[in-house]
């Protein structure tokens, strides 16, 4: 197979747009070898796999092709349970730190803002979250309420994280990218562990349980709680924001020959502390079903469903009952050679029940929502080591109607080990009742009016990706990035006088994801990523707006890491991470290093002990929001002991 | 062409002022797609189907081979420090060949890896490894019980293989190649088997069942 033909004929049309450029290309390598076979795929990559990684493999995926990470069209970074472990991490959104795609920002004890490629916020609405294939982004704002998503982080197999539009598979919401929690089967968490532990800012525990069922399948159940410490200012002040929650959830998995199916469900109940006083109460409860099927013709079939409630009760201020009911169906075939078509649909109904304050409103108070979407995806092997993939969900709501939102990737392999990838993508961040609904104070004149008219935020993004393992020790990704918005968020002047939410804000991302990783030695391992990024906003020609930009996101130019994992021996490690975080420009937070390291050490087989110190050569430092506002994070040390049985 | 016109139809929506850049892409991409496809139909210029039980024969080699960097056998075993590793495979021609594929010219900790077909009534003297498929079930016993108390990995891809007498089991879970380890099977052979590869197991009996 002639694999130069792609790029020399690339060249002369380099000036020219790229998807008209990859069409030529395309077309060109496709009709230059009429009829070629091509060679039996590469087979040696296997044996350059890690146990984990081979173990992970999925034998049946409909493409016929053991998918690996590596091969796919997009920027995405796995954050593997051995990294959770290594890192000390307590919380998911600490665990997200671990992805160099992902800016984690954290306001106060309970408070995070997360965001891929800029536009993040306390209030982030781009990027979509799923919990074992269950999305827990609130329709009240597009985004996450961060101190209630939670899962046993010792039973995570892996966490998914995609940064850029994944809106053709996932859907609205998915506009900077998706983030995939995918726990372990009950079958890989058999046997039980206790852990308890305890530090300067905070204190847990947790356990865990899993055995065989007689029908043939496996269960786990496990419970957890932990205890974070009221903060403080920087000019130390206290902060009333002390966060505690108790978690416990099981999960079920029967897999036969052809047939999977899993149960899983989770309850959670916790309290915020409140300034100047009064507590908060969060609490909800979820229960997920999930069934699929492998036919012996390489077709399969997965249906899901779901019921989430969530409660949120802020004395004085704010309460929310949500109901959400969730239903998706994903049918894989093969019609024909050299295409793995993949299609389904979905409904989402939600129920949402805000009590009103003086101070803010939602209006209507109750409200039924409804998303109903269908979407369709061919994987077209133009040759062995070229895939086309092309997409399209159309989705509908209640606020917008439908929404189309299509991609086209592709992915060139010239050698087993390199991967070039590209991709256009147009993706979408539909209303929510924030945009809509939602009033300050609750009775005229508002200061802050929902705005009516308030349409969807289009996002049109091009990708650029290059994957690389030149030796067995050494692999890298690198991806550039442009996007254009347009009709995102502003808070317009309101023709009685006050502001009224609307579509003034429009421009453009780019930037640079970065990452690699090195076996240093068989003990040694260094994992590396940056970002660079580089946001310009502006207001439409249309757009009055007094607060400019600034509503819509607070983001560094760029922000680096650097970890280093190290087994002293075989029971002992010390593993490093140095995060570098760029000034934020409005509000202004200053730009900060922190440096975390965590001390393990493997008593025996079934005991493990360990020390976690965080922001060790800084007193404290502030990660986002306005100084009235924010909190500092203070250097903190955990001490954790695990012990299975 | 529905998915054409309805691409332009979206490119035609869009305002004004970005209807250049977004929507020629978006025009270019689906006349790209139109052309991507129409050349599909007439060059057959395709990989030959993969079924999922070749990935997982393929899966399942390349742990074979990683399997001999995290196990430590009796020193007597190699008498000299080049001398090869032996994976000897009973059954499973997918598996085979493609595990002469993978140690042809590979090393494991400085030694050469050969691979050698145990075919029916021949006996396994002188691996290291022993592969049983699920296909050898005849003389599954036999081979295991040949091999107990000798210095030789066995590893099988049945349900009860490790209550039969092996050292390591494959299972399939979620569409996954995973595996299971018998301390005590291990102990019997002489073997010691390295934290990493434990790690990974998805279950490890320790005790004698």
């Amino acid at each position: 197979m002639e694999q130069g033909v792609f790029i020399c004929h690339t060249h002369p049309a380099w000036r020219s747009s790229l998807p008209e450029i990859l069409a030529v290309a395309l077309l060109t390598a496709v009709l230059a070898a009429p009829g070629a076979r091509a060679e039996d795929p590469p087979s040696r990559e296997f044996a350059d796999l890690s146990l984990e990684e081979l173990g992970s493999i999925d034998v049946t995926s409909v493409s016929k092709k053991a998918e690996r990470l590596s091969d796919a069209a997009a920027s995405i970074f796995v954050i593997t349970g051995e990294d959770i472990r290594r890192s000390g991490a307590t919380s998911l959104p600490e665990a997200l730190r671990l992805a160099p795609n992902l800016q984690v920002s954290r306001v106060n004890a309970s408070s995070y803002a997360i965001s891929a490629r800029g536009f993040n916020s306390t209030a982030g609405n781009k990027l979509l979250v799923l919990i074992d294939g269950r999305s827990v982004y609130t329709p009240l704002f597009s985004g996450v309420f961060w101190d209630v998503q939670d899962v046993l982080l010792e039973d995570v197999e892996r966490i998914e994280v995609i940064s850029g539009p994944g809106a053709t598979l996932w859907g609205a919401n998915a506009v900077n990218g998706v983030i995939n929690v995918i726990t372990r089967s009950a079958r890989d968490t058999q046997g039980g562990f206790v852990a308890a532990g305890a530090g300067n800012l905070e204190a847990g525990g947790a356990a865990r349980y899993g055995a065989q069922l007689d029908s043939g399948g496996h269960f786990r159940v496990y419970g957890k709680y932990f205890d974070r410490q009221n903060t403080e200012r920087a000019d130390g002040s206290d902060v009333r924001d002390g966060w505690d929650k108790g978690q416990m959830g099981f999960r079920a998995d029967w897999n036969g020959a052809s047939d999977s199916f899993t149960l899983q469900g989770d309850a959670y109940d916790g309290k915020l502390e409140q300034q100047p006083q009064g507590t908060a109460d969060i609490g909800g409860m979820n229960l997920l079903a999930r069934w699929s099927r492998a036919f012996a013709d390489g077709s399969s079939i997965r249906l899901q469903g779901y019921y989430d409630q969530t409660k949120r009760d802020i004395p004085g201020l704010f309460g929310e009952d949500l109901d959400i009911l969730d239903v998706e169906l994903q049918h894989s075939i093969r019609p024909m050679a050299g295409h793995e078509v993949v299609w389904g649909g979905g409904y989402r109904y939600a129920n949402d029940s805000v009590t009103n304050s003086a101070a803010l409103a939602f209006i209507p108070p109750d409200r039924n929502l409804y998303w109903a979407n269908l979407f369709v995806q061919d994987g077209i092997a133009l040759r062995d080591n070229l895939h086309f993939t092309l997409g399209a969900k159309v989705e509908h709501n209640v606020y917008t109607g439908y929404e189309f939102l299509p991609s086209a990737r592709i992915a060139w392999k010239p050698a087993p080990e390199r991967l070039i990838w590209s991709a256009v993508s147009r993706a979408v961040r539909a209303p929510s009742r924030i945009d809509r609904e939602f009033f300050v104070p609750a009775n005229p004149p508002f200061q802050i009016a929902g705005g009516p008219d308030f349409r969807s935020e289009v996002s049109n993004t091009f990708e650029l990706g290059y994957r690389a393992q030149p030796t067995s020790a050494v692999s890298y990704s690198v991806t550039a990035f442009y996007s254009v918005h347009d009709h995102i968020r502003s808070l317009e002047p309101a023709p009685g006088g006050g502001l009224v939410i609307g579509n003034g804000i429009e421009g453009k991302t780019s930037g640079v994801e970065a990452w690699g990783s090195y076996q240093a030695t068989r003990a040694w391992r260094l994992n590396g990523g940056v970002v660079l990024l580089r946001q310009r906003l502006e207001l439409k020609p249309d757009s009055a707006s007094p607060q400019g930009v600034s509503t819509e996101g607070n983001d560094p130019k760029h922000h680096w890491m650097l970890r280093s994992l190290y087994e002293l021996t075989e029971r002992h490690e010390l593993d490093i991470i140095v995060r570098r975080v760029g000034e934020l420009p409005n509000p202004v937070v200053p730009a900060y290093t922190a440096v975390d390291a965590r001390f393990g050490w493997k008593a025996d087989r079934n005991l493990e002990l360990s020390l976690t110190l965080q922001n060790m050569f800084d007193p404290s430092h502030a990660e986002f929001g306005s100084p009235a506002t924010r909190s500092e994070l203070e250097r903190s040390a955990f001490a954790k002991l695990l012990w299975r049985f | 062409m529905a998915l054409l016109t309805s691409m332009e139809q979206i490119a035609d929506d869009r305002s004004a002022r970005y209807r250049a850049s977004a929507a020629s892409i978006w025009i270019a991409v689906a006349r790209f797609a139109l052309v991507a496809l129409c050349s599909l139909c007439v060059g057959e210029c395709f990989a030959a189907d993969e079924s999922p039980q070749d990935i997982e024969q393929r899966v399942k080699a390349a742990f074979l081979f990683k399997f001999g960097g995290y196990v430590e056998w009796p020193e007597r075993v190699f008498p000299r420090s080049d001398s090869p590793l032996v994976i000897g495979v009973a059954g499973a021609d997918v598996l085979a060949e493609e595990l002469s594929r993978i140690t042809s010219g590979r090393t494991m900790n400085g030694r050469p890896v050969t691979v050698r077909r145990i075919r029916s009534g021949e006996q396994a003297a002188g691996v290291h490894v022993l592969f049983i498929s699920r296909s050898e079930s005849g003389r599954l016993g036999e081979l295991l019980s040949t091999t107990q108390g000798q210095p030789v990995l066995t590893v099988t891809e049945t349900e009860k293989g490790l209550a039969q007498g092996s050292v390591i089991n494959f299972v399939v879970a979620d569409n996954r190649v995973r595996f299971e380890v018998s301390l005590v099977a291990a102990n019997r052979n002489g073997l010691r088997i390295g934290a990493p590869l434990l790690a990974v197991a998805q279950r490890v009996q320790e005790k004698a069942q």
